[in-house]
């Protein structure tokens, strides 16, 4: 017999709205990135796009309560609900960490920072949620070790930024400095919600933290 | 919005016993819509106030309107047996009959009505019918064997396919899992959730959880009258009436 | 053993021998009738014309053996159909006035003596034609089994179970084939039995025919307007008389009736049965 269960139907929605979360996410971090590399100003498509995310982690919550109050679900099912209102919770963090990064390009002078030293850091960053999103719809576990791989290089990229900017103090316009050490915060909270996902897929799928 | 079926100030008594009060609501098609109450609160007499079978009872009385694609069922040029040929309905009890093959119990409606022309129609009809109602596979050798062998959750299957037959648009079900165990209930509330692509359903149940599982839009109802009418999602999470909350909380019923 | 199980013990023997008691008289009779009257059964016995009362062969109750059946087939025909739609009637409208009435009619019926009956026909059929006929007996047999059929096929109809009926009527059929084509075939043991019944009673009836159809010993069938016989009414008439040939004849018809009476009696147990499985 190939019937679906009642929660089935909602659950199938849930991971929908998910899904759209993840693209999403990873086309704001994407287009963020760019402004802030290219110098071109896409902070208002960004933050859109961040606003967008934000709307989508209440519809998933607000399903999520509906799930629980409808099915009374259990083991996997609870778990991938209580993963999933998490997991909408990160989307939404780097949808608005993006858009912060995106608004920082508007506010330094117009005279152009030098932001290539942390390219390496924002491609890997990028990388990570992209696939930590992957990992997730995919339920794949193997995916979610080599995120969390990737954080470490991100930590270690992140304090050798953070020594070289120290070194440069006075060498650099003020401006450019914190507008670098900024991007570079977030870009390390980004991987940390990256890692927080994959930890959500662990528990989801061997309910373990 | 065109309605699968309008209930106007609808009012039942038992001789001098006021049953139902003043239901009015309108149910969309291809949806799942439970209607949910304490016992004795007049839930089964609404189900069958809908396709007239309440007159089987000589002491019923009925006053208002029931309208399906815009007809009322009650005026008086209706004909009862078309009227209830536009429903099918599957009841408490798993009740084929139980001294027919489980083909007969299927063929038995279209046949009587005179709704196929030829043996070969009907038995097409028949394997359509059990079909949907995810029973062919498991009776497909046995179609000549009594209803009365199958199992209750393999019955209650079979008189949904007795209903499926007429061709309904409407499937009226009287808390068609009350009376099975929890497994053969999951599979009839899965049915359901398949069915609704094609039909609409209209399920009368005392168990709100099962409303809240299967249902998309929910009406409450207490001591004959609509307390509450709404989406599923909403009544769960947030009831608008204080006895709807206390009822889906288990404080009342 | 405590006292209370000692008390069931001694009310559970009591109860059955009673139950014994009760079941002798009824052994004693089949063996009492087919001691007397089995010795005279054969196939002549069933077909030949009786003998006179002195001399000549043990001859046969051909006449009376022919007439029963028809009497029995056509009180079944017409007690059967009326009975039938009668009980039909105070099952499914029973809320009715005129169900109520009928309902307590019958039962006053199924008491009533059936001798009455029998002088009832004899005023409406026999008098007003001047001659005993066939039909007048079939018709007072038919009044006697009528009650006995419609309450049983009331009870048989009651019995079905209320969710078949909804389930009937809600597949949209019409009222006569719910009762005809889909609830017959769930009470038909129940309407077979009320037959059976039916029949049995009309084969042992005596009363009734006494004023209605003479008992015509030495003729066949010579039509519904023509005087017939009936076992009962051979054994009665042959076992009152002075004649030591027509008591051995009145025992053989005695042996035949009881097995007519006991072989409708094992069939309506068999139709139970095979429902049941």
């Amino acid at each position: 017999m190939s019937l679906k269960r009642p929660i089935d139907y909602g659950l199938i929605k849930l991971n929908g709205l998910i899904n759209d979360m993840v693209d999403l996410a990873g086309k704001a971090l994407k287009k963020s990135i760019e402004s802030v590399l290219a110098g071109v100003d896409n902070s208002e498509e960004v933050r859109k796009m961040s606003d967008e995310l934000l709307f989508m982690m209440d519809e998933v919550s607000e399903l999520a309560v509906q799930l629980i109050a409808r099915f009374q679900p259990v083991a996997s099912d609870l778990r991938e609900i209580k993963s999933a209102i998490q997991i909408s919770y990160d989307f939404s963090r780097i949808g608005r960490y993006a858009a912060n990064m995106c608004e920082i390009t508007t506010m330094i002078p117009e005279k152009g920072c030098d932001f290539t030293p942390i390219k390496d850091l924002s491609c890997i960053v990028l990388e990570m949620v992209e696939e930590a999103g992957r990992a997730y719809l995919n339920r794949d576990l193997e995916k979610a070790g080599e995120v969390r791989k990737k954080d470490d290089q991100v930590d270690s990229l992140y304090s050798e930024n953070i020594k070289r900017l120290i070194q440069m103090g006075g060498k650099m316009d003020t401006g450019c400095l914190l507008s670098i050490a900024l991007v570079l915060r977030y870009l390390e909270r980004i991987a940390d919600h990256a890692c927080y996902i994959v930890d959500s897929l662990s528990y989801l799928v061997t309910g373990r933290k | 919005m065109s309605w699968a079926i309008e209930i106007n100030n609808l009012n039942v008594w038992y001789s001098d016993k006021h049953i139902l009060k003043d239901i009015s609501f309108k149910v969309p098609k291809n949806i799942i819509f439970a209607i949910m109450g304490p016992s004795g609160c007049g839930k089964s007499t609404l189900l069958r106030a809908m396709n007239r079978l309440l007159e089987l009872n000589p002491n019923a009385k009925v006053k208002g309107q029931v309208k399906i694609n815009g007809i009322d069922v009650y005026n008086d040029n209706v004909d009862i047996t078309w009227v209830r040929r536009q429903f099918g309905m599957v009841f408490q009890i798993p009740n084929p009959f139980p001294h027919l093959s489980v083909y007969d119990n299927v063929a038995l409606g279209p046949k009587l009505n005179g709704l196929v022309k030829n043996k070969k129609q009907l038995d097409e009809l028949v394997k359509h019918a059990l079909q949907q109602a995810y029973l062919w596979d498991e009776v497909k050798n046995d179609l000549k064997k009594p209803a009365s062998m199958l199992s209750g959750g393999q019955q209650q299957r079979l008189c949904i396919a007795r209903a499926l037959a007429l061709k309904p648009k409407i499937i009226l079900m009287d808390e068609p899992t009350a009376n099975l165990d929890p497994v053969a209930s999951s599979k009839i509330e899965e049915l359901m959730l398949e069915l609704k692509e094609n039909y609409t359903i209209i399920i009368v149940t005392h168990n709100s959880q099962q409303a809240a599982r299967i249902s998309d839009y929910v009406a409450f109802l207490y001591m004959g009258k609509l307390v509450e009418v709404g989406e599923t999602s909403t009544v769960f999470t947030k009831p608008r009436h204080e006895l709807t909350e206390k009822y889906v909380v288990g404080k009342i019923g | 053993m405590n006292k209370r199980k000692l008390k069931d013990k001694i009310m559970l023997g009591v109860i059955s021998l009673l139950a014994i008691i009760s079941a002798i008289p009824i052994l004693m009779i089949i063996i009492n009738i087919y001691a007397e009257g089995l010795k005279y059964v054969n196939l002549s016995f069933l077909i030949n014309f009786p003998p006179p009362p002195i001399g000549g062969k043990v001859g046969g109750i051909g006449p009376a053996l022919v007439g029963s059946l028809i009497l029995m087939s056509l009180a079944l025909v017409i007690g059967g159909c009326i009975g039938f739609f009668t009980g039909l009637y105070l099952s499914e409208f029973s809320h009715t006035r005129l169900a109520q009435y009928a309902q307590l009619f019958l039962q006053i019926m199924v008491e009533f003596p059936t001798i009455i009956i029998g002088l009832f026909a004899y005023s409406i059929l026999v008098a007003p034609l001047k001659r005993f006929n066939a039909f007048a007996g079939a018709f007072a047999l038919s009044i006697v089994i009528i009650p006995y059929i419609a309450l049983n096929v009331r009870e048989a109809y009651k019995s079905i179970p209320h969710s078949l009926k909804e389930a009937a009527f809600s597949l949209g059929i019409s009222h006569s084939k719910v009762y005809l084509k889909v609830l017959l075939s769930t009470a038909r043991r129940g309407v077979l039995t009320a037959l059976l019944i039916g029949m049995a009673k009309a084969a042992g009836e005596t009363a009734p025919l006494l004023f209605t159809i003479l008992g015509a010993t030495f003729l066949y069938f010579e039509g519904l307007d023509q005087p017939i016989n009936a076992i009962p009414l051979l054994i009665y008439n042959f076992a009152s008389s002075p004649y030591e040939r027509w008591h051995q004849v009145a025992w053989g018809a005695s042996a035949v009736l009881l097995s007519i009476i006991l072989a409708i009696f094992i069939i309506s147990r068999l139709v139970i049965k095979e429902v049941r499985m």
